[in-house]
């Protein structure tokens, strides 16, 4: 074990540092007022990255990374979060379906323009009758010829309205057990057939969609893995959404930290106990975060692929979010109302959604029990 | 003792429960939030009935002021029902508009119903004054609350009797541990037909335990806030009790929030659905008044402060 970062890793972070304090975003939250917004900001950003460099450090040279070693990802990342900057993610998890599962022709296709952010992606998992019980999703495809034609309807897909491709999970063979018909299908998320409706959220934005599709098309190579194969994909996408071995949040967490210090001392509320107490609380929930995370960093480092593990990584992120923007609630007091565009209380609202979306806090507890505490069903 | 409701008080929840029926819920609830709006027609229906005037009535009392304060955030409904049944009526006497809004000097930057307001009652320490239209100056704000709520930027007004800030500031405490305990029982109440209605793996959410027991929960600390929201206005909102009905809401606004949204999944967070039109309030009402830490306060300074 060893908490020092080498020669190279520290002259790497400072070239990060240096790059973004000239590149990175000013004020870009009072400039996306709406969802459109915030996805040109992100293609835009992306892009940036991309020509920096600084997109897929740790992904192979020939699909346009660079192919270092998972510290390098971290050490960006946290200089990202430090420097507040949007926050790109999509290639992290969904990519590796296919980085995992495609083929070589695949991969050579799709990764290149998901790194540099030609294409922008949606994960389509969800469905009216399918949240946690991922497995219960009915959507179906059936082959004719060599395409594959899609019927059903997608919940929660954030960002299709913005996205040109879905990686899209559905249902190939009804009579298989739950679990074994499931296959993965990337279809373009303008393909005719495809109907994308925007969902509003209590927070403001339109930031989800319901997705339907009918007799839409996709070409059989389109097809990642085999027939049935779609389960473990989705739980490989999962595993990588869900264990943030994401410094950056831990960056975040702490830029958030000094911003309700700030508040406190403009407010007084520094000499009250109370309040004192409560921050240190946050300190120290932050704290276990950040050690998990560093754990989790460290078994990517040594190449281990995230399991079920990584649900700890998640609970802890999820406890952490949602107590420190539940503080700044309620340390911000009555400036909760008038703040610019509430953004504390949308950040509190925001952070309530973490333990919903890529699986639920329950969910996440059930995966531990069974799977690492190996507790009977 | 008893905590029944008697002749008098089941007939009036009868009748107010029927205007609520047909005026409030959370269909038009949404329809208001939409269009900027509340809901001034609910309240004039409850003043032409009576059920805004029953403060100083013997018979009725603070008690059925606060049951129907109650009801109404139950209901859903988009009106300032308590400031005008419970908390005006405990410093002024005589007529009063149906429109009332409540501020504390020093913390006007964000006041529910404040540009709505026929008056405004501005709490100052001890003492209070009131404005009518004209005498205060009020811009709306945009925000994600689930209140109309408003920036003060001028009262003036005329000075109430000595105390009475003190007065009014005992049962403002009462109306939002009123409010409170109404919203989030709407929202408790929602959320069990939701985890009824909700299948997955096969069968409805609600027969899990581990959720159960959370529901349940959410259903005691709100049950608690409902008493201790009645024997505070029963008992004429002494400060211990009423800063402990506000303490007690607030804690119960506060799980009920988190725990109904988590139960509820992705579903709860859209505008589609009614859960935020019971919990988004939940977090304004949590947060009026300064909060927890203020009814914390007072609570301490009149139980020990003697003591220390
Ligand atoms: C902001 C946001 C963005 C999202 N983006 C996407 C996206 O881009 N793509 C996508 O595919 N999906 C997306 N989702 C959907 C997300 O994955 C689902 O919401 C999630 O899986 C939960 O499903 P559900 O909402 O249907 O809740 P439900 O599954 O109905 O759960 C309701 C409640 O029951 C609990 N529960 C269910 N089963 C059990 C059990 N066995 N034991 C104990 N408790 C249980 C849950 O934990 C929860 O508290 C998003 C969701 C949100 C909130």
């Amino acid at each position: 074990m060893d908490y020092r970062e080498n020669d190279d890793e520290t002259a790497f972070r400072l070239r990060v540092r240096e790059w973004l304090g000239k590149n990175a975003p000013k004020d870009w939250r009072a400039h996306t007022k709406t969802e459109a917004d915030h996805g040109a900001l992100l293609r835009r950003w992306q892009r940036t990255l991309f020509e920096g460099g600084f997109v897929g450090l740790s992904w192979p040279v020939e699909y346009g990374g660079h192919g270092l070693t998972a510290t390098y990802e971290a050490i960006l990342n946290d200089e990202l979060g430090r420097a507040d900057t949007p926050r790109i993610s999509f290639h992290a998890y969904l990519g590796r379906a296919i980085f995992t599962y495609g083929t070589e022709e695949q991969k050579r296709r799709f990764l290149p323009p998901m790194l540099n952010g030609d294409i922008q992606w949606c994960q389509g998992f969800s469905e009216p009758g399918a949240g946690s019980d991922l497995a219960g999703l009915r959507t179906h495809a059936e082959l004719k010829g060599d395409r594959w034609v899609i019927n059903g309807q997608k919940l929660w897909t954030s960002g299709a309205q913005h996205a040109d491709w879905c990686v899209a999970l559905v249902r190939t063979d009804k009579d298989a057990a739950k679990h074994k018909g499931i296959s993965c299908l990337l279809t373009s998320a303008k393909a005719p057939g495809i109907t994308i409706r925007p969902i509003k959220i209590s927070d403001g934005a339109p930031e989800t969609c319901e997705m339907f599709f009918d007799d839409v098309e996709v070409p059989a190579d389109q097809m990642i893995g085999r027939p049935g194969e779609g389960w473990r994909i989705a739980m490989t996408v999962l595993a990588f959404e869900r264990g943030p071995a994401d410094v950056g949040l831990i960056a975040t967490f702490q830029t958030a930290l000094r911003r309700i210090e700030g508040i406190a001392a403009e407010r007084g509320l520094m000499n009250d106990p109370e309040s004192r107490k409560a921050i240190a609380r946050i300190y120290v929930i932050g704290e276990a975060l950040r050690l998990n995370v560093m754990e989790q960093l460290s078994q990517r480092v040594a190449g281990k692929p995230p399991g079920p593990d990584g649900s700890v990584a998640r609970l802890l992120l999820t406890r952490a979010e949602q107590a420190i923007r539940s503080l700044e609630l309620e340390i911000s007091g009555a400036a909760a109302f008038t703040d610019a565009d509430d953004t504390s209380f949308t950040s509190y609202l925001r952070s309530r959604t973490i333990s919903i979306f890529g699986g639920t806090s329950e969910i996440q507890k059930n995966i531990l029990a069974n799977q690492v505490l190996g507790m009977p069903r | 003792m008893d905590m029944q409701l008697n002749e008098l008080q089941q007939q009036i929840s009868d009748a107010c429960g029927k205007i609520l029926e047909r005026r409030a819920g959370p269909g038009r609830a949404r329809a208001l939030r939409a269009a900027g709006d509340f809901d001034r027609l609910l309240l004039t229906e409850m003043a032409e009935a009576g059920f805004l005037d029953l403060f100083g009535e013997p018979e009725a009392g603070p008690l059925v002021a606060a049951l129907i304060t109650q009801w109404g955030a139950q209901a859903a409904a988009l009106a300032p029902i308590g400031i005008r049944g419970l908390v005006a009526p405990s410093v002024i006497h005589g007529d009063l508009p149906e429109v009332i809004a409540i501020a504390e000097q020093g913390a006007m930057g964000a006041v529910r119903y404040g540009a709505e307001a026929d008056m405004l009652i501005v709490l100052d320490g001890d003492e209070a004054r009131v404005a009518r239209r004209g005498e205060f100056k009020a811009e709306t704000i945009k925000s994600k609350f689930g209140y109309p709520i408003a920036r003060i930027t001028e009262a003036k007004g005329e000075a109430l009797a000595p105390g009475a800030g003190a007065i009014a500031r005992r049962w403002w405490r009462v109306a939002i541990a009123a409010e409170i305990s109404g919203s989030a029982r709407g929202a408790v109440d929602l959320t069990i037909r939701y985890m009824g209605d909700r299948v997955q793996f096969d069968r409805p959410i609600a027969t899990y335990q581990a959720l159960q027991h959370r529901i349940v929960e959410c259903h005691v600390s709100t049950d608690a806030a409902t008493w201790a929201t009645r024997e505070a206005a029963f008992r004429g909102a002494p400060v211990e009790l009423a800063a402990t009905a506000a303490i007690i809401a607030s804690e119960a606004a506060h799980r009920v929030f988190f725990e109904t949204h988590q139960l509820t999944g992705a579903m709860g967070f859209t505008t589609e659905y009614d859960l935020h039109l019971y919990t988004m309030r939940l977090q304004t009402l949590r947060l009026e008044m300064q909060g927890l830490r203020a009814h914390a306060r007072d609570l301490i300074d009149a139980r020990w402060s003697a003591a220390s």
